[in-house]
């Protein structure tokens, strides 16, 4: 998949489904979605292609990292940001595996 | 001080993935790929690929069982990817014949090119006295990148990969002025 596509993705898909749980403040989640988003998709594009780092843990990691993300910057609600970032990233994993075979 | 430890904690593993990956500290390489250009200079012969093998041996003369028999043209190329994403297991012989376009095919050439993690592009720039003429650049078999395109790998790996990390880092770096500010903010009130 070429970098403008997944970043696409990952960005609506993201957003879509952390909107119901962020849909006060849409305009900084959507914001820290592109942000994570552009961490993220560029990266674990690199690790998929050129290493053998197991994606369970990249899975894990990319979970944490947004939940961390959205606790600390959006909303200090833990559980929300866990859950949110759960369903967005087992989501994003499944598009990123489709979109790279 | 949660909030600090968290932020270290997010960047170090950040700037460690992005030092793994875009750093080549474990950087393997992709499925070896061999093209052809040039092939209208040859008139009177065709360029064949034989035999797809794991063997080194040009068992061309050995066995009458050819497995190929494509006439190659130009931009033909061939991907050594049977090892599905692990390509760094896939390795193959091809064998490629050079033969007179006659109603026998006969065998003039034949030459055998081992692919295994670096690209080919053969050039021919004919055939002399029945032996083909051409010469044979070789690269290093990574990934290629793609910016907006699928397809289009005519670009400069480098730079594209190079852009791939440039975005992740600045993506890491905008989040981390968001944590300061914010640590900033909710110190001064």
């Amino acid at each position: 998949m070429s970098l403008i596509v997944t970043l696409l993705g990952f960005f609506i898909i993201k957003f879509v489904l952390q909107f119901p749980f962020y849909y006060k403040n849409w305009k900084r989640a959507a914001l820290l979605v592109l942000l994570t988003s552009l961490t993220v998709a560029p990266l674990i594009t690199m690790l998929y292609h050129e290493t053998e780092t197991d994606f369970l843990f990249v899975y894990v990691a990319m979970i944490l990292f947004d939940a961390v993300v959205l606790y600390f910057l959006l909303l200090p609600n833990i559980w929300k940001a866990a859950l949110a970032s759960f369903i967005a990233n087992t989501i994003v994993i499944v598009y990123f595996y489709l979109g790279n075979g | 001080m949660k909030r600090t430890l968290f932020l270290c904690l997010l960047a170090l593993t950040s700037i460690t993935s992005i030092a793994d990956a875009g750093f080549s500290i474990r950087r393997r390489t992709a499925a070896a790929k061999i093209t052809f250009e040039g092939l209208a200079n040859l008139t009177h012969h065709k360029l064949l690929l034989v035999e797809y093998s794991y063997h080194s041996g040009d068992s061309l003369l050995k066995s009458p069982f050819i497995s190929y028999r494509d006439t190659l043209t130009d931009g033909s190329s061939f991907v050594i990817q049977n090892g599905g994403k692990r390509w760094d297991e896939s390795e193959r012989y091809l064998h490629f014949v050079l033969a007179k376009n006659d109603s026998i095919g006969t065998v003039t050439d034949s030459f055998t090119v081992y692919m295994k993690k670096w690209n080919y592009k053969m050039i021919v720039s004919g055939e002399k006295n029945g032996k083909l003429q051409y010469t044979l650049n070789k690269s290093k078999a990574y990934f290629n990148y793609n910016l907006i395109d699928e397809d289009n790998n005519s670009g400069n790996n480098k730079t594209v990969r190079m852009l791939f990390i440039i975005s992740s880092l600045a993506g890491l770096v905008l989040l981390l002025v968001l944590f300061l500010k914010r640590k900033n903010a909710s110190t001064a009130s």
